[in-house]
């Protein structure tokens, strides 16, 4: 446990030294910036700030804080364990956009979900893909659709051990959430995107139950994130739809480094998981998405997810 | 127990879940029309001093605040005697400080530069063909070499590319050199044969303006058009060539829309500077097409240098999709404008919708 309080201690340290570092970039380097309204384009940060080490410090904390507690989780394969997890996702997703009105599309609309886990005695490594379509509609029936991407990968340590029958992970997260709007009656000629590259702490609780179910908590809330959204004008960006490398631009175009003055997010998750014979599991799953933005004006996007999973073990030692 | 504690957490997540309904709230702001100075240049004036019967005024333009019928409205400009005397930003308090998409309203914009070019002598005459200022741009077809001017201004240029193959190739397809692309189309019939609305003859004017005074059409509105006005909050997008969209790319402040109403109204002047020529604002204001020949004299909309006449030169207007205009009415001294959603589609648009609207502001005139 020490070695994992110490991997602990540094991760926070790093972080600690990342929001030291933006604060001195504010101070000496952003003239004219107001207190309240941190966020760089990143292009200008790397090509006229030469501030390139923010991002590479970024990627640093999560090799440094991965790789310090990885070397001792690995001493004991035997109790290793890997799984791959397919679920069918059922959506409900809410969108406010400032920048093409403030009205409350949602809407149901269903996809594809894969996560594939390694876990170790005391560390897990996740990562998970979610793909789903929605159909959206205002109160005036005009109608659009959602289409949203997440991939992240997550890695978790465990902090408390299991000793009142539930155990406490603690580790970082890395995510990109690609939630693309197209507002067809509104709005027929561009796309309003809102995509995500966000870095933060997830916390994950895990319980078993009667040694053939168990229940996994998991919260994630970024320290910081990248964010892409369409520009407030926006005339000939036109989606052409005969080029699909369009969206993947557009998803990654003027991306800004934001904090929680302008952007704000968090996700919730539940899994229950029931074994039904050995190496399979089948289980469900709920999720909650919530994300707010103010460039370049406000919008935000609720998202709830409900999915049904099939759970297939690899590895020397099968989870309960 | 530990039933108890499932039947706990299971209300928890329905709880948190039937809290991320979020409200649907309400889209429109409250009603209010008051003018504020805001140190535009706009003398402000009250609706009963320059002729206006405030409550009927009022009834006039309630509608743009429902949320049904004009659900699409975002703003209204009011000026009479050359004073603003009303304004409304339906979505927004904040709108008066928000540029708006105007749309095909540009073509107006794009006239009144093509005006001060020729005041200039950037150009000899309309009668001056585009072989002569952008000839690396035609093609073998001679006869698109007898294209004019003239003939881009009131839309019988003869190419066949219609506004949809435009958004289709223009703007997906993304040509690198767009007057060439334009120019590669084939002829439906000779130059000057038949009004045709269309983007792609504006769009030639851009590039012709760009080829002789060196600078796009946006920069030569800025400094001959937009600052005398007072106008430095807009955004005129350019194509990837460098040449401004002349046909639909300018956003702008309602207010300051108006003052491209305002002067077109005083004949081109602005606080005593002759900024657009007399002789250009008659000539482009006047019908220069006749598109809708065979209807009855009182229901027939001509077309000037792409301003838009009412029967009898009643109104002038600058018109763009969804329900942008600038409406200049001669006869009663007075500029309306209104701004809408830019991108809706036609079913609901409000271009004409909002004729009901201006006709009930005419009527609450008392003098």
């Amino acid at each position: 446990m020490d070695y994992y309080s110490n991997a602990f201690y540094s991760f926070a340290k790093y972080g600690l030294y990342m929001v030291h570092d933006l604060s001195q970039i504010k101070a000496n380097k952003v003239s004219n910036t107001n207190l309240f309204s941190l966020n760089y384009n990143i292009k200008e940060i790397i090509m006229k700030e030469k501030s390139s080490s923010i991002l590479f410090f970024i990627i640093g904390i999560m090799v440094v804080s991965i790789s310090e507690v990885f070397g001792q989780s690995s001493n004991d394969p035997a109790n290793h364990g890997n799984f791959f997890k397919v679920g069918i996702p059922i959506v409900h997703h809410q969108v406010k956009d400032a920048l093409i009105a403030p009205l409350r599309w949602a809407g149901i609309g269903s996809g594809l979900g894969l996560s594939y886990m390694s876990t170790g005695p005391e560390v897990i490594h996740e990562v998970s893909l979610i793909m789903s379509v929605s159909g959206l509609k205002n109160r005036y029936k005009y109608t659009g659709y959602a289409l949203e991407v997440s991939l992240g990968y997550t890695f978790s340590c465990m902090v408390i051990p299991a000793v009142f029958g539930s155990t406490i992970y603690l580790g970082p997260y890395i995510r990109w959430d690609g939630k693309t709007n197209f507002f067809k009656d509104w709005d027929d000629s561009h796309i309003y995107w809102f995509s995500t590259y966000e870095f933060g702490p997830s916390l994950k609780w895990s319980k078993d139950y009667k040694e053939k179910q168990n229940i996994l908590f998991t919260m994630q809330l970024p320290f910081v994130a990248l964010v892409s959204r369409p520009p407030e004008n926006q005339y000939i960006d036109q989606p052409p739809l005969i080029k699909p490398s369009y969206y993947f631009k557009s998803l990654n175009k003027d991306l800004r480094l934001v904090t929680l003055n302008n952007y704000f997010s968090f996700r919730l998750q539940a899994d229950y998981s029931y074994q039904i014979k050995s190496g399979n599991m089948i289980g469900g799953s709920w999720l909650f998405d919530y994300k707010s933005c103010k460039l370049p004006r406000y919008t935000f996007l609720v998202t709830n997810t409900l999915m049904i999973n099939y759970y297939k073990f690899f590895g020397k030692k099968q989870m309960k | 127990m530990k039933k108890i504690k499932f039947i706990i957490l299971s209300c928890f997540l329905v709880l948190i879940s039937g809290f991320s309904c979020t409200k649907d709230e309400k889209l429109k702001t409250e009603f209010n029309i008051e003018a504020v100075d805001t140190g535009d240049g706009w003398q402000i004036s009250s609706l009963a001093s320059e002729g206006f019967n405030e409550s009927s005024f009022r009834t006039a333009v309630i509608p743009l605040f429902d949320e049904c019928n004009y659900i699409t409205a975002t703003s209204m400009v009011v000026v009479r005697n050359g004073k603003l005397v009303a304004e409304a930003y339906m979505r927004d308090f904040q709108g008066r400080y928000q540029k708006r998409q105007i749309q095909s309203a540009t073509k107006c914009i794009t006239s009144l530069v093509i005006g001060i070019a020729l005041e200039k002598s950037y150009f000899t005459d309309l009668d001056q063909k585009l072989y002569s200022l952008i000839p690396e741009a035609f093609d073998e077809d001679v006869r698109k070499r007898e294209i004019t001017l003239r003939h881009l201004l009131t839309m019988n240029s003869g190419l066949k590319f219609s506004n949809e193959e435009i958004a289709e190739e223009l703007f997906m397809k993304r040509p690198k050199d767009i007057n060439r692309y334009i120019l590669s189309k084939p002829l439906f019939a000779m130059p000057g044969a038949g009004f045709n609305y269309r983007d792609c003859d504006p769009q030639l004017l851009s590039g012709a303006i760009r080829k002789q005074t060196g600078l796009p059409l946006d920069s030569i509105a800025n400094k001959y058009l937009f600052k005398p006005l007072g106008i430095t909050d807009y955004f005129w997008e350019r194509n990837a060539d460098g040449d401004s969209w002349a046909s639909e790319a300018l956003f702008m402040r309602p207010r300051d829309m108006a003052k491209i109403g305002q002067l077109v109204l005083n004949k081109g002047k602005w606080n005593g500077d002759q900024l657009v020529s007399e002789e250009w604002i008659d000539l482009s204001t006047s019908t220069q097409s006749d598109p809708n020949a065979g209807q009855p004299a009182d229901k027939r909309v001509t077309f000037g240098y792409y301003w838009r006449i009412q029967p009898g030169g009643v109104a002038i207007e600058a018109n763009g999709s969804g329900g942008q205009q600038i409406l200049i009415i001669p006869g009663k001294n007075l500029v309306i404008v209104y701004t809408c959603e830019p991108y809706v589609k036609s079913q609901f648009s409000l271009a004409t919708a909002l004729y009901n609207i201006t006709n009930s502001i005419i009527n609450s005139m008392t003098n």
